[in-house]
């Protein structure tokens, strides 16, 4: 049996074992240690051509590039991507290179799996080393150029070694806390050094060395890891500030709360299809309670949560329980997934909603302003809300929600005096001050810089008395300061208005992200959206016009995700069944080939052998002896190596025979009238008992392992 | 200029040595451990996303541990090669080196490293062939390959030393594919031994300079019907190619009148009593010529070795037995080298070949004065040129003005326009053009060269 794997026994199979838990993938990676290194003790080889090996490499190429599509797309790269163009900032430049290294980290992970064939292929294949002219086109004609100026055979990559490091390094990419990754770093790599010490040295001087380099490894990367820790904040620091910096106005005057994030791309965030009853007009993900600009606050820490409901599996929500419902729309909404094992997110839910259906999420949790959030849900729900106007559940209000921070008090009461607002009802208020944002205001994404000179204006002072233009988070945040200081108690919602069509369904993309105010009137928080309609028309005009093409991908992305989450397990694991109909596809394209030469070989069986003695069994006598002794030289004639050989404690109970055996061979070989049949069987003979005092096992070139597998069995020359 | 000049031409030189070095310091397993360095390291810029960290410091520190032994190895040996004399590009010769350990400790488990010349050229020829190259450069232009430049004369795969006792000799087998035509000078040997881990090798110098000729590349050429007949050399076999008066002696014979009075052997007369003049033979042989153009210009390097290997395949090929072959050409001065009948052998022409130099493009009219100098002893003549210019033609037309059958090859490189006959209008099939690369097809189309 003939084994082409160069690496200790085992040892490729321990290194597929520890991605496997590395990555979670235990079985898959048991499996696939005991599919290769299960090879050492099969007799089953298949005698791959060149072409073959080239076909089976371009096929993992394109199933590299195929994985790194499917995961840059998996990672919303497609949406980096195109926010990159659509919207140059800091912040989206940033996004983009975290997916990025995100999808490469994750291809790395992948990439034991992508390169299984090829490690298939060597293991199971009758070849030593694959050839350089197979891994590119461009070595391909450099050997043939080789090949044509006269240079001797190309050379080969034996692939035991670098699917080793394959392994090792898809096997970091991962973060595992505890020093378990470095020990078994360490002691796999160690194995993998371990033929290639030199003989010079004891084994423990090897040792020893390997020691003091793994507490030297161990101490210096903690070290880094400090360092890098401090670093990394440092930096976080550092880049936060072009975040909010002055190089990009609307972004610097947005950073109210989430919205300075949201308000940039056609990106489709959510999908919404009514059911019955009205459509809503927003829906409203958080709402914030305290102002200290440029900030929105008040939501978002974890012990300002309540869960709704009991803390076990369930798919309907009651938000309000016992209230009615006038609607229900069906929403579609993404996941995100903030890092460790936890899909946390904020629900973007109708005004007055009363209860959610069909919502796979752990844990729902809401707070006293009525933001609801849900932990540990599939990356896509699918949910129908219903909802009621006038139904809350959002506490009421407090003396927070009447707090106007001292700065922005003057021109706010200026204001209260002007529109004569002390001593009217809410009602009246409330329709004086949409009179007023609507007369005299426009929607504007581009802002005038801050206010010049020594002034004590600020930026909201400065949208309500000088410039009057500005987006909908200085209307939303004018409104509740101006409404709170009339005495109406307000708050700040953030969210995303409903507008487009498309369809049965309405779509809402990240640019449609809105903020807009919550006024307590008649014991209940209504919406009240002072922002000019103007706002959705300038919106649209931003929309890129390469918009449709991302639509379709969007759809196309939504559609997969519904069958990757959405019904049950079995569509989940539609992928994996892929897996084994592309092994399929490949056997029966490389089992094509070897039938087609099988039938060429049984063809041309019968032929003699290309010169005359090369079917000589001096050559198994040869081998035999060159692995029990010494091999010949590539600079000894045979008779030469015999005379090296002479008095080989091995060679002796044969005598002269090698000799002799070999004056025939030359016989058989050089001499034109050849040997009659009498001394042919001479040398076979002599041979056969040659062997057999040497032990017999050993087999020279043309023996069992050369021939593909479904030939053996027949004796041999 | 020379400033940029220079700082490429440093840069370079630092870039080779580097991975000279690292290629004789590392073994496998040393190379595995630095290209997972370098991979690891750009991983670990941020750790909060993968263990690359780890990694990347377990395989640094095992790498310098293993540096660390570098310095512990000595050693003193003696080195001798048993070579052959010739050597052929791009054939793998495999010889001996004879390997005694002059210490007195025993050494076990140690690598021999031929050390051979630097062949890095020098900053003027650096300059030179960087200019030559620039000239083929076209801007925005694909299809025009860049010249490769390799200088490395040889590659030696390392030997396994087995274990030498103080004092003790053994055999290191070795494996040697010559990569240009020319000398390869081994200044010295290595050995080498890895440190306990096996990543790194630690060096002892050995002196033992040796060389080794290494002649041109050969194609098989198909048997071709050589222009020519018979001429009167002067002189006979043994002076046919220097020049003087003396004669072949044949036999001696009556005096017939008109014969001249130096030519009487007067100690036969003497004996005879009747004058006797010595008789002279008269030598009548096939003699050819094979030119080889050398002036290059530098650019055309891979021109230039398959034109030498045309030349060579040439000597090789014609049968000297029943004539003789001048080389023609012009190195530092116009050379001719004769072979054939005795005179000197193949292998003595495939040396000169074999140390060949090419030339600047100028200076062409010395190789044609060499040869219209000798053009009335040949009775045909091989020109192997590398261009189709009009200073070729002109020598060409007046060949055959002077009535010497021709046959031209002009090595071109791949791509090149085809070649207007010119002067070999009257029998376009005496011009042949060879595309470098693939001149073996080439030159097996002479097959149907019709014979003059």
């Amino acid at each position: 049996m003939k084994n082409s794997l160069t690496t200790p026994p085992l040892l490729l199979a321990a290194a597929l074992l520890f991605w496997g838990w590395q990555t979670d993938l235990l079985w898959l990676g048991l499996a696939m240690g005991v599919a290769i290194e299960g090879a050492r003790w099969t007799n089953f080889r298949w005698d791959f051509s060149e072409k073959e090996l080239r076909h089976l490499w371009d096929f993992t190429t394109v199933l590299l590039a195929a994985v790194g599509l499917f995961l840059f797309a998996a990672n919303e790269g497609t949406d980096a991507l195109t926010g990159l163009f659509e919207d140059a900032s800091p912040a989206s430049q940033y996004r983009f290179v975290r997916q990025g290294a995100e999808t490469i980290l994750q291809w790395f992970r992948w990439s034991p799996l992508v390169f299984l064939l090829v490690i298939l292929a060597q293991a199971y294949g009758t070849r030593d080393r694959i050839p350089y002219s197979v891994f590119s086109i461009l070595l391909r004609r450099r050997r043939d150029r080789a090949l044509a100026a006269g240079a001797g055979a190309e050379g080969g990559l034996n692939l035991s070694y670098p699917y080793l490091a394959v392994c090792l390094f898809a096997g970091s990419m991962v973060v595992k806390p505890g020093p378990w990754f470095f020990a078994g770093f360490v002691a796999l790599l160690a194995w993998g050094l371990w033929p290639a010490r030199s003989r010079r040295f004891s084994s423990v001087s090897w040792v020893l060395t390997l020691v003091a380099a793994a507490a030297l490894g161990l101490g210096s990367a903690a070290l880094y890891q400090q360092f890098s820790g401090w670093a990394n904040a440092y930096g976080a620091n550092w880049l936060a500030r072009f975040f909010i910096g002055t190089s990009n106005p609307r972004e610097s005057r947005t950073a109210l709360g989430q919205i300075g994030r949201l308000q940039l791309s056609g990106r489709i965030v959510l999908r919404l299809q009514p059911k019955s009853g009205p459509v809503p007009q927003l829906l409203r993900e958080a709402s914030y309670h305290l102002f200290s600009s440029p900030q929105w606050a008040g939501a978002g820490r974890v012990r300002d949560f309540a869960n709704v409901g009991e803390s076990v599996v369930q798919t309907s929500w009651d938000l309000a329980p016992g209230a009615t419902p006038e609607g229900v729309v069906t929403l579609a909404q993404y996941l995100t997934d903030r890092g460790e094992d936890a899909r946390r997110d904020l629900l973007a839910l109708p005004q007055g909603v009363v209860r959610l259906e069909r919502l796979p999420v752990f844990l729902m949790s809401t707070n006293r302003l009525g933001v609801v959030r849900v932990d540990e849900g599939p990356g896509l729900v699918i949910y129908d809300a219903s909802f009621r106007e006038g139904s809350t559940i959002d506490a009421p209000p407090d003396k927070d929600d009447l707090a106007v921070p001292g700065n922005e008090r003057a021109v706010l009461s200026n204001l209260v005096a002007e529109l004569q607002l002390p001593g009217k009802t809410t009602a009246e208020i409330l329709d004086t001050v949409a009179a007023f944002f609507s007369r005299g205001f426009e929607y504007s994404i581009w802002l005038p810089g801050p206010p010049r000179g020594r002034t004590n204006l600020t930026a909201v002072g400065a949208f309500l008395t000088r410039h009057r233009r500005g987006h909908c988070e200085y209307f939303a945040t004018a409104t509740v300061l101006l409404l709170r200081q009339a005495g109406v108690p307000a708050r700040y919602a953030t969210g995303y208005a409903v507008q487009e069509r498309s369809g049965r369904e309405y779509v809402v993309r990240e640019r449609h992200a809105h903020a807009w105010a919550l006024v307590w009137h008649n014991g209940q928080w209504r919406d009240f959206d002072t922002t000019p309609p103007s706002w959705v028309n300038i919106e649209r005009q931003r929309a890129s016009s390469f918009e449709w093409l991302r639509d379709l991908g969007s759809r196309l992305w939504f559609e997969f995700n519904r069958l990757r989450w959405g019904q049950g397990n079995v569509r989940r694991y539609l992928f994996w069944i892929l897996i084994p109909l592309l092994l399929f596809l490949l056997a029966r394209m490389l089992l094509a080939g070897q039938w087609k030469r099988l039938r060429q070989k049984t063809g041309a069986s019968a032929t003699r052998p290309a010169g005359p003695g090369l079917d000589s069994e001096y050559y198994r006598l040869e081998a035999a002896l060159g692995e029990a002794v010494s091999p010949r030289r590539a600079d000894e004639t045979a008779r030469e190596w015999l005379r090296r050989l002479d008095g080989h404690a091995r060679l002796r109970p044969l005598g002269e025979t090698p000799a002799d055996l070999l004056a025939l061979h030359y016989r058989l070989r050089f001499d034109p009238r050849g040997l009659d049949a009498a001394a042919r069987a001479r040398l076979r003979e002599g041979v056969n008992a040659c062997l057999e005092q040497l032990g017999g096992q050993a087999q020279g070139p043309g023996s069992l392992w050369r021939r593909p597998w479904f030939q053996r069995g027949q004796p041999p020359g | 200029m020379t400033f940029a000049r220079r700082i490429t031409y440093l840069s370079y030189r630092a870039y080779t040595g580097l991975e000279h070095r690292l290629r004789r310091r590392l073994t496998p397993a040393g190379w595995g451990l630095l290209i997972g360095v370098a991979a690891t390291a750009l991983l670990s810029l941020d750790v909060s996303t993968s263990l690359a960290y780890q990694a990347l410091f377990f395989m640094g520190c095992c790498l310098m541990m293993a540096a660390l032994f570098v310095f512990t190895f000595r050693g003193r040996f003696a080195v001798h090669r048993l070579l052959p004399r010739f050597a052929t590009v791009h054939v793998p010769l495999h010889y001996v080196a004879r390997v005694r350990n002059e210490g007195r400790r025993p050494q076990h488990g140690l690598l021999l490293l031929e050390d051979l010349e630097d062949p890095r050229p020098r900053f003027a020829r650096f300059v030179e062939l960087q200019k030559a190259d620039e000239r083929l450069l076209r801007a925005f232009r694909f299809g025009r390959r860049r010249v490769r430049w390799r200088f490395e004369r040889a590659k030696v795969a390392e030997g396994a030393v087995p274990d030498l006792a103080p004092g003790q000799e053994a055999d290191v087998p070795l494996r040697l594919v010559p990569l240009r035509r020319g000398v390869v000078r081994f200044t010295g040997a290595t050995l080498a031994r890895p440190d306990p881990l096996g990543l790194i090798k630690g060096f002892a110098r050995a002196p033992g300079a040796q060389s080794l000729v290494v002649l041109p590349r050969r194609y098989p050429l198909p048997p071709i019907a050589l222009p020519g007949a018979h001429r009167y050399q002067r002189g006979g076999v043994a002076l046919a190619s220097s020049i003087g008066e003396s004669e072949e002696f044949v036999s001696l014979r009556d005096y017939r009148p008109g014969d001249p009075l130096r030519r009487v052997h007067w100690r036969s007369w003497a004996r005879a009593g009747r004058p006797i003049v010595k008789e002279y033979q008269d030598e009548f042989f096939v003699r050819h010529a094979l030119v080889l153009d050398t002036f290059s210009g530098h650019a055309d390097e891979e021109v230039f070795e398959e034109a030498v290997a045309v030349a060579a395949s040439f000597a090789c090929a014609v049968g000297t037995q029943e004539s003789l072959l001048d080389l023609l050409f012009v190195g530092t001065e116009a050379h001719c080298f004769t072979t054939g009948r005795g005179l000197a052998h193949t292998e003595q022409m495939l040396e000169v070949l074999a140390v060949v130099q090419p030339r600047a493009r100028e200076g062409f009219e010395a190789l044609e004065t060499l040869v219209i100098n000798h053009a009335r002893l040949i009775s045909g003549c091989i020109c192997v040129f590398l261009d189709w210019d009009a200073e070729r033609q002109r020598l060409v037309s007046r060949l055959r003005a002077l009535g010497v059958p021709l046959l031209v090859l002009v090595v071109q490189r791949p791509g090149a326009p085809r070649l207007d006959p010119g002067p070999l209008r009257a029998e376009p099939a005496r011009l042949v053009a060879l595309e470098a690369g693939r001149v073996a097809e080439g030159l097996w189309q002479l097959k149907e060269l019709p014979a003059l």
